[in-house]
C-alpha cells in the first residue's frame, strides 16, 4: 500500500518496490490479505458479498468462488443467515471474521493484520484471535502488527520494532492456549527487556 | 454576520470544484436568462426606436397610378388616417441576384429629394454622395444579399427592361426590408428619377404613407382602406397588383425569430434554474451529511441551528448571486453575436445598453430561487442534536437490499458493484436521469429545428411557400396559353399547370386574397389543412383563420366580391395559408374565379420537372425559346436563397444551446461524481487495499452514473422526437399554420443521443480520474 522510502521490500520471491499503483493492487490481491483494525468492510453490500468481491477479483468461476467463501464463514463461525447481512447489522467481532474471511478468499501468502482486536470488546477479541490462530495452524503466515499483549501471545514469532527499528526477534512455540505458562514467561521477559 | 460569512467562506474554499461548477450553472443560467429577457423586452423596442426616429408611417401602400387618383388620400383620412403623405415611384418587379441566386424582386425607385416627412432616409456610415448613376439601397442588400458599396444591383423585369445602379451608400430601412418578401426601395437622385419616369412611363406607380389619428385601429384602417380602394374598385378586373404593409406587419415579421429565438432562451434558462435547484438540493443534503462532526462542533460551542443553516444558506446564495451576476454581465459581451445571427432574419442592428430592468429581476429570481431550496434543505441542520451530530448521527446508513448478490449474478465485477451502488442511491440516479433527459429533449427539440428548417427543409419551405414547384414561369398574356401547352408536353417536365396568386377580393365583407387553379389534385403541398379543394366553380376553400375569425366552416356559403362583381360559395375545405395575408385567404377553382373577372386570364404556370431534370438547362432552354415572353425562377433555389437564414439560426442556436446542454451535463456530473467520490473515498480506498486497481475504480464510479445518464438521454430524446411534431404546430400556428406535420429526424435524434451519452462517459472518465487520489495507505496510516 505504500512505498518503501530506503531499501527493498521483497515477497513471494519478489520485489515490490518501485512498482506502480496498478501493479501493487494486483500484487495484492494475489499474494496478500488485510486485516484491518477498523474492519473496513464495505458498508453497501453483505458480508458474503464483502469477500465476494475481493474474490471475483481473480476468478470468474462466481460458483466456486461462493463455495470457497460459505467454506471460510463457516470456519470463523459466521452462520448463513448472517453472512447475508450488511456490516451495519452486526456485532464487531462478526465484521472483524468477515474481514479475515475476505482477506483469505484469495489464498495470499501473507495475511497482514494491522491491530484487529483493536476495535472489539474482549469477547470479540478472543474469538477473532482464535480464527487467526486456527488459520495460522492450518499453514497461513499471518504477520499481525499489535500493541496487545494477548494478541502478542498467539505469535510464534515477535518481532519488537522501535522508532522504525527491529530492536528484537523472539521465536515462540506453536501457540496451544492462554494456559501454557512457560510460554507467557517467555514473551513476558522478552517484552519487559525491550522496554515495553 | 462577519462569523456566518467566514464560515461560509471557509466552506467555499473547502469545496472549490463544487462551487465551481455551481458557480458556472448559475453563469450559464444568468447569461442565457439575461439575453432572452433582452430580446423579448429590448429588440422590438430598438425597432421602435428606429421607427420613431424615421417617423415611419404606421401604413404603407403602393398602387400603380391606373389605380390610384387622388381620391384614396381623401378616403384614407376619412377613414382615420391624421396624416397622410403621397410620393410618385417607379415601381418594377423581376430578378435580382440575392445571396448567391437569382430571386423574383420588387424594386421601388424614388427620388432622394422628396419633401416627405414620414420614413426619413437615414443613410449608414460609408456612403458616397449619389450621383445620376447610383442609388442608396436599404441595408437587407448588404446584410443578406451580399452587395457592397460600388456593386451593381441590376433588376431584370419580366417584360424587358433591365435596370441597372451603383449602390452609393444602404440606409436603414424600417420598410420594405423583409428577405421573406424582397422589396427594395431604392433612392435616385431626382434628375435619374425623372429620366427613369419618362423611360418607364407604364411602371408609374405612387406610394401613399400615412400614420393614424389617436384612438384610430391601423389595422381597421388597413382592412377599409384596402376593401374601399381596392377590391370594390371599379377597376378591379383581376389585374390589380397593388401592394401594402403596416407598422405592424414590419415589426411583426423583423422580430418574430428574435422571439422565438428568446423564448427558446428564457425556457432554457428556466430549465437550467430548475436543474441547478436539483443539484443544489443534493448538494446541501450531502454537505451537511459530510459535515455532520463540523455542525456538531459548531454546535457544541454555541452556535445557533440558525447560524449554522444561515452559514450554508450564504454559502450558496452567495455562489448563485456572484454566478447569475457575471451571467448577466457576460450576457452583454454575447449581444453582438447573438444580434449578429438574428440580424440575418430581421436586418435591425441592435446594440442595447445596461438594462437594469432585465438585469435586475434575472439576478433576483435566479438567486431567490436558490435561496428557498438551500433555506429548505438546511432545515435538517435543526433536527441535529450536538452529541449526535460529533458522533457522526446522520452516517449510518440503511440499506434495505443485497442488490445483485455476487454468488448469484453474473456479469463483470465493476458492473455488478456499479449496478448495486446505483440502485442503493436511486433518488441520486433519478436526480440525474431527469436533469439528463431535460437536456436531451431540448437538444432533440433544436436539433430537429435545425434539421427542418436546414438540411431536409422541403418540408418547412413547404408550409411557407404554400406549393413547392420546381420552377415557374411567368408568361405574358398573349403567350401564356402556348407557353403552357409547350411545357406540358416537354420533356422532362412531369407536370405544369396556371396558378393564380394574390388577387384582392373580399369574402362575406372582409378583404381576402385568393389564389386558383384549374385541378387542386395536381398540387403536391399541404396547404390544405381541413376538407378538400373546390373541384366545381361554386366551390372554395378557405384560409383557417379566415374561418375562425369570420366563424365560418366547411359547408357554410360565403359570398366574393370584387371589382362590383359578387358571387357565393361553398366551403368545402379549410387551408393554412403564410403570407400577406395572415391567413385571410381563399381558394377557387379557375372557373370560379371567371364568375368575379370574366376578362382576366392567368399568367404564372407552375411546371413540376422529372427527378432526373435540371432546373437551369430547363430555365435556359424555355427562355431561349420564348425570350421576353417568359420569366423562368428556379422556386427551390429562390426560396432556399430567401429562407435559409431561417436555417442559419436554428443552427446557431441547436449548436449554442447543445454546447451549453454539454456543458450543464458535463457540471452536473462533476458535482455527483466528485461528491460520491469524496463520500466513498474510504469504500474505494478499501476496494484498493484488497487489489482492486485505479482503473477497475474508475469503470466502477463511471458505471454508477452512465445508466442513469443513459436511462435520461433515452427518455428524453424520445419524448423530444415524439412532441417534436406538437412544438411545431405550436410554433406554426401563431404564423397562420395550425398544422405544421413536422417530423423530427430518427438519425438527428439519435445522433444526438449518442453525442450527450458519449460527452457524459467522457466526462464521468475525467472526474472519475480524481479517484487515483485515493489511496488505501490512509486506511493504515489513520
Amino acid at each position: 500500500m505504500d512505498q518503501p522510502s530506503l531499501g527493498d521490500v521483497r515477497l513471494a520471491g519478489q520485489s515490490i518496490t518501485g512498482r506502480s499503483e496498478s501493479d501493487l493492487a494486483r500484487f495484492r490481491r494475489r499474494h496478500a490479505g488485510f486485516v484491518f483494525q477498523q474492519i473496513y468492510l464495505l458498508d453497501n453490500m453483505s458480508l458474503l458479498d464483502n469477500a465476494l468481491a475481493a474474490g471475483r477479483l481473480l476468478t470468474t468461476d462466481r460458483k466456486a468462488i461462493a463455495a470457497k467463501a460459505n467454506g471460510l464463514f463457516d470456519r470463523v463461525k459466521i452462520g448463513p443467515d448472517t453472512r447475508l447481512k450488511f456490516p451495519a447489522q452486526v456485532s464487531g467481532g462478526e465484521a472483524q471474521r468477515a474481514g479475515i474471511v475476505r482477506a483469505l478468499i484469495n489464498d495470499p501468502v501473507v495475511l497482514f493484520a494491522d491491530e484487529p482486536t483493536g476495535a472489539l470488546d474482549q469477547s470479540s477479541g478472543t474469538a477473532v484471535l482464535d480464527v487467526l490462530t486456527e488459520v495460522n495452524r492450518t499453514g497461513q503466515s499471518i504477520v499481525m502488527v499489535t500493541h496487545d499483549l494477548k494478541s502478542a501471545r498467539r505469535g510464534n514469532r515477535v518481532l519488537f520494532l522501535r522508532d522504525g527499528q527491529i530492536t528484537g526477534d523472539l521465536a515462540l512455540a506453536p501457540y496451544e492456549s492462554d494456559a501454557d505458562q512457560a510460554r507467557n514467561d517467555t514473551l513476558r521477559s522478552y517484552l519487559i527487556e525491550m522496554g515495553w | 454576520m462577519t462569523r456566518l460569512a467566514k464560515i461560509a467562506w471557509a466552506n467555499v474554499r473547502r469545496h472549490q470544484g463544487q462551487t465551481a461548477s455551481l458557480l458556472a450553472m448559475m453563469l450559464i443560467a444568468g447569461l442565457v436568462a439575461s439575453l432572452g429577457l433582452l430580446l423579448i423586452l429590448r429588440y422590438a423596442t430598438e425597432f421602435d426606436r428606429q421607427a420613431a426616429a424615421q417617423n415611419a408611417p404606421d401604413l404603407s401602400f403602393a398602387e400603380p397610378d391606373t389605380l390610384y387618383d387622388a381620391s384614396h388620400a381623401a378616403s384614407a383620412r376619412a377613414l382615420g388616417a391624421a396624416t397622410v403623405e403621397t410620393e410618385p415611384v417607379v415601381l418594377l418587379s423581376g430578378e435580382v441576384a440575392f445571396n448567391g441566386a437569382d430571386v423574383t424582386a420588387t424594386a421601388m425607385y424614388s427620388s432622394v429629394t422628396t419633401d416627405a416627412t414620414m420614413d426619413v432616409l437615414t443613410l449608414l456610415d460609408g456612403a458616397e454622395p449619389l450621383t445620376d448613376t447610383s442609388v442608396y439601397a436599404p441595408h437587407l442588400l448588404a446584410d443578406l444579399g451580399g452587395y457592397r458599396i460600388g456593386d451593381r444591383l441590376t433588376v431584370r423585369a419580366a417584360d424587358g427592361p433591365v435596370l441597372g445602379y451603383t449602390i452609393a451608400g444602404f440606409y436603414n430601412a424600417v420598410y420594405f426590408v423583409s428577405p421573406t418578401s424582397q422589396w427594395y426601395h431604392l433612392y435616385l437622385t431626382a434628375a435619374a428619377f425623372a429620366d427613369l419616369q419618362a423611360e418607364l412611363p407604364a411602371d408609374q406607380w405612387t406610394l401613399l404613407n400615412l400614420q393614424v389619428a389617436d384612438g384610430v385601429d391601423a389595422n381597421r384602417l388597413y382592412l377599409d382602406y384596402v376593401k374601399a380602394n381596392w377590391v370594390d374598385n371599379p377597376l378591379n378586373t383581376g389585374d390589380i397588383v397593388a401592394y401594402s404593409t403596416s407598422l405592424d406587419a414590419a415589426v411583426g415579421g423583423r422580430t418574430f425569430m428574435a422571439t422565438i429565438v428568446a423564448l427558446i432562451m428564457v425556457t432554457f434558462a428556466a430549465l437550467l434554474v430548475i436543474l441547478a435547484l436539483f443539484v443544489v438540493r443534493f448538494r446541501v443534503r450531502t454537505a451537511i451529511e459530510d459535515s455532520t462532526k463540523d455542525i456538531g462542533a459548531l454546535k457544541a460551542v454555541g452556535y445557533t441551528s440558525g447560524q449554522v443553516a444561515g452559514a450554508l444558506i450564504l454559502q450558496y446564495v452567495g455562489t448563485a448571486f456572484a454566478g447569475a451576476a457575471l451571467g448577466v454581465a457576460l450576457s452583454y459581451a454575447a449581444v453582438p453575436a447573438v444580434a449578429a445571427v438574428l440580424k440575418r432574419q430581421s436586418s435591425i442592428d441592435w446594440r442595447p445598453g445596461f438594462d437594469a430592468a432585465t438585469a435586475l429581476p434575472t439576478v433576483v429570481v435566479l438567486t431567490g430561487a436558490i435561496l428557498l431550496v438551500t433555506a429548505a434543505a438546511a432545515r435538517r441542520v435543526r433536527r441535529l442534536s450536538p452529541l449526535a451530530a460529533l458522533r457522526s448521527g446522520l452516517s449510518a446508513h440503511s440499506f434495505r437490499r443485497n442488490w445483485f448478490p455476487l454468488d448469484r449474478s453474473r456479469g463483470p465485477l465493476a458492473w455488478l458493484l456499479a449496478a448495486k451502488q446505483t440502485l442503493q442511491t436511486t433518488g441520486q440516479a433519478a436526480m440525474v436521469a431527469a436533469i439528463t433527459a431535460v437536456v436531451a429533449f431540448t437538444s432533440v427539440a433544436l436539433v430537429s429545428t435545425y434539421h427542418v428548417t436546414a438540411v431536409d427543409t422541403d418540408r418547412f419551405v413547404g408550409l411557407i411557400a404554400g406549393e413547392l414547384t420546381d420552377a415557374q414561369v411567368t408568361a405574358t398574356p398573349e403567350a401564356a396559353d402556348a407557353v403552357l401547352a409547350d411545357l406540358q408536353t416537354r420533356p422532362g417536365v412531369r407536370k405544369a399547370f396556371p396558378y393564380v396568386g394574390g388577387l384582392a377580393m373580399t369574402l362575406d365583407g372582409d378583404w381576402a386574397l385568393a389564389t386558383a387553379t384549374a385541378d387542386y389534385a395536381q398540387l403536391e403541398g399541404s396547404a390544405l389543412y381541413d376538407g378538400r379543394y373546390p373541384v366545381h366553380a361554386n366551390e372554395v376553400a378557405i384560409g383557417v383563420v379566415t374561418a375562425r375569425t369570420a366563424g365560418l366552416g366547411i359547408g357554410d356559403t360565403v359570398t366574393l366580391a370584387a371589382g362590383g362583381a359578387a358571387a357565393e360559395y361553398l366551403v368545402t375545405g379549410l387551408t393554412q395559408v403564410y403570407g400577406d395575408g395572415s391567413g385571410y385567404h381563399v381558394a377557387l377553382t379557375l372557373d370560379g374565379l371567371g364568375q368575379l373577372f370574366p376578362g382576366y386570364h392567368w399568367t404564372l404556370i407552375d411546371v413540376y420537372l422529372d427527378d432526373s431534370a435540371d432546373v437551369t438547362s430547363f430555365a435556359d432552354a424555355v427562355t431561349a425559346e420564348y425570350g421576353d415572353a417568359v420569366t423562368v425562377t428556379d422556386t427551390r433555389r429562390a426560396w432556399q436563397a430567401t429562407l435559409g437564414m431561417y436555417g442559419d439560426i436554428f443552427g446557431a442556436v441547436a449548436v449554442a444551446i447543445l454546447a451549453i446542454t454539454v456543458t450543464v451535463i458535463g457540471l452536473v456530473l462533476y458535482m455527483v461524481l466528485s461528491t460520491t467520490i469524496r463520500r466513498r473515498q474510504r469504500a474505494y480506498g478499501i476496494q484498493k487495499a484488497v487489489g482492486f486497481t485505479g482503473a477497475q475504480l474508475m469503470r466502477q464510479v463511471t458505471l454508477t452514473l452512465l445508466p442513469a445518464v443513459a436511462l435520461g438521454v433515452a427518455a428524453g430524446a424520445a419524448l423530444g422526437y415524439l412532441a417534436f411534431p406538437a412544438l411545431m404546430d405550436a410554433l406554426f400556428a401563431s404564423m397562420g399554420l395550425p398544422s405544421a406535420a413536422m417530423t423530427a429526424s430518427a438519425l438527428f435524434t439519435a445522433g444526438v443521443a449518442v453525442l450527450l451519452v458519449a460527452a457524459a462517459t467522457a466526462i464521468a472518465c475525467l472526474v472519475a480520474r480524481r479517484i487515483r487520489r485515493v489511496s488505501a495507505y490512509t486506511l493504515v496510516s489513520e
